[in-house]
């Protein structure tokens, strides 16, 4: 047990309590889309399923096809080529240049593996490239507002990290302050006070969740402030501000500078070594000087069986010669490489597949929840002070509110689908429209508990109406899609089920419970679940 | 043997001191009013088990391993103290 003093124990109640108040419902929605975003990989492939299962997106077959859209676009694209497959399994591939404006051009290139055969090419500047594709534009817009919170620019990432920073200082404050956490691990009060039985939910939830809450505002933080302030502050103090320049630096292999020409090394081929050589499915390709005597191949492989951390190798170009296994960060093995390395399986729980997914889904889930309860033990306990009901009501249209829009951008996704529209087009007005529709229910509705019990009754009927309207738009049912091996397709389709049939009892319980306590002198709402 | 499958056999491993650890919370025995059947010093050492194979993954260097072990057992855990939670009240032993 930890001593503090009492003006300790207070001050750490006041940070506690009024991080919450400030930016608690924002690091909701951080911490509920990132829990989702988990799966961004097996929602992607439900919601644009291939024409059938494909087991990687670099298949045999791939280097033909690029070769021949190398052999025809314009040569400059050829300096640089990413290689990378998108959330639904397709696979992407970026012919592009550096400007001296230091803007990215290129021709990006979507590749369906299962034939293998071209979808789609598509010429212009890297950002609307990157950022307007229909294929994936439900999944995109998920991890957009789980990292950036929607926000232009580097104003994004600076406001999630703050929100790590601040939920790394909620985490801590919370562990001194209940300083009964660990006499406490099984400690839940279910009959007599409904408050003391929430505190009691909320302190059980932030308990057991510690240590992984810790790890994922601290990675969270990591990858906030190092995209925003990290490496242009690298590049700003070691290469004069040229960001290019420090990539090549950091990440490529460093071969003799040869402008000459010469064939690039079968891409295949290539492929098959590597998976001979690791055991592993390849995850990523960069290609650079494509047709010259110095160009290079840095591939990125997945995470093999037992290891936490990735393989990435490094071939020429030209002849196809294994260079070595890169290390992760730098062109020497570092300790500061593996450790930032190491924050990527710590923050997405990707190394472990399905296992180690559902662990980290869990816990996210758990966070969402402490940070929901923690609110709204808040405002409960300060109902009868004026200005707190406005809050309280806020807090019920984040907490429910949320997931009803994401519902609803499932269902508007697969509408546009439907209608032969750009989904990309209608996310955004869509997640507006719902936000808006959901706070001005949660402000006019009549009784604070009845608030949940609309949102509740409305995210019912959208998580079932996503799969139908799923269905309509992929015109792939269930049994089809396990003859194809697309049982992802199921299951996603499954959790929403189950989603709305649990949402559906739970709004008929808060009902009841709605109808009891309008019958007593004393209401009171806590959010005990989603 | 994967990782997977180790740490679904050590979590199982440490998932029965963790219910030993439960059922003799001396918090949950108070406020269910029974006697304390397990000593200060049994507790320490039934912890000491539960921790066990956490300590031998770690030495042994298999950290995907150690990391699903965690993860499992936290949310063991927290599953353990509703599940507890939800037979006392239904027993009516809660106060």
């Amino acid at each position: 047990m930890l001593k503090v003093t009492a003006p300790i124990t207070r001050a750490l109640l006041a940070l506690h309590g009024w991080l919450a108040v400030c930016l608690g419902l924002l690091l909701y929605v951080v911490i509920l889309t990132g829990t989702l975003a988990v799966f961004e990989r097996e929602i992607g492939a439900w919601a644009n399923p291939l024409p059938r299962h494909a087991p990687s997106s670099f298949v045999a077959g791939t280097d033909p096809l690029l070769r021949e859209l190398a052999g025809r676009i314009d040569p400059d694209y050829r300096d640089e080529v990413a290689l990378f497959p998108a959330a639904d399994g397709r696979l992407r591939a970026f012919f592009h240049t550096h400007g001296d404006d230091g803007e990215e051009r290129g021709m990006l290139a979507l590749i369906d593996p299962t034939g293998p055969r071209m979808v789609s090419e598509r010429e212009g500047a890297a950002e609307a490239l990157l950022t307007e594709r229909d294929n994936t534009a439900l999944t995109d817009f998920l991890v957009d507002l789980h990292v950036r919170l929607l926000m232009p620019g580097q104003w994004g990432l600076l406001l999630t990290g703050v929100l790590g920073f601040a939920m790394l200082a909620a985490v801590i404050s919370g562990f001194v302050l209940h300083r009964h956490l660990l006499a406490e691990l099984f400690t839940l009060r279910r009959r007599g006070d409904a408050l003391l039985t929430a505190r009691d939910k909320h302190v059980l939830a932030g308990a057991w969740n510690l240590p992984f809450a810790f790890v994922l505002a601290f990675t969270g933080a990591f990858f906030s402030f190092g995209g925003a302030i990290g490496l242009p502050a690298i590049a700003y103090v070691a290469f004069g501000g040229d960001v290019e320049a420090m990539s090549n630096e950091v990440l490529s292999p460093s071969l003799p500078p040869n402008p000459g020409p010469a064939p690039l090394v079968n891409l295949d081929a290539l492929l098959d070594d590597a998976r001979a050589r690791s055991g592993a499915e390849p995850t990523g390709m960069l290609i650079q000087h494509w047709g010259r005597v110095d160009a290079s191949i840095q591939l990125s492989l997945s995470t093999p069986e037992g290891r936490l951390l990735p393989s990435h190798f490094a071939y020429a170009g030209a002849t196809g010669e294994f260079l070595g296994e890169s290390p992760p960060l730098g062109t020497v093995p570092s300790l500061g490489g593996e450790l930032a390395s190491l924050m990527s399986p710590l923050h997405f729980g990707n190394f472990a597949g399905l296992y180690s997914k559902v662990i980290w889904l869990a816990f996210g889930f758990a966070g969402a929840y402490v940070s929901l309860t923690g609110l709204s033990l808040w405002t409960a306990r300060r109902r009868h002070e004026s200005g707190w009901v406005v809050l309280e009501r806020a807090t019920l249209w984040v907490g429910y509110g949320l997931p009803v829009t994401l519902a609803g951008l499932c269902a508007a996704y697969f509408a546009a689908r439907l209608l032969g529209q750009p989904a990309v087009d209608w996310l955004l007005p869509v997640f507006g429209g719902m936000a808006l529709l959901t706070g001005t229910y949660s402000v006019r509705c009549a009784s604070v508990d009845r608030v949940k019990v609309g949102l509740l009754a409305a995210l019912s009927v959208l998580l079932l109406a996503a799969p139908v309207l799923r269905f309509l738009a992929t015109n792939l049912g269930w049994l089809e899609a396990l003859g194809r091996g697309q049982a992802i397709v199921v299951g996603v389709d499954g959790v929403f089920l189950v989603g709305a049939v649990l949402c559906f009892a739970n709004a008929r319980r808060a009902r009841r419970s709605s109808h009891r306590q309008e019958s007593t002198a004393e209401p009171l709402v806590v959010v005990e679940g989603l | 043997m994967t990782p997977t499958l180790v740490a679904l056999w050590t979590t199982g491993f440490s998932l029965v001191g963790l219910v030993l650890l439960a059922l003799s919370d001396p918090k949950r025995a108070r406020l269910r009013r029974r006697p304390q059947w397990l000593g200060r010093g049994a507790r320490r050492k039934v912890l000491a088990l539960v921790c066990l194979p956490g300590m031998i993954l770690l030495a042994k260097g298999f950290y995907a391993a150690v990391l699903l072990w965690v993860g499992a057992l936290l949310l063991c855990g927290w599953g353990l103290a509703w599940l507890l939670a939800w037979r006392d009240a239904a027993l009516g032993n809660h106060p």
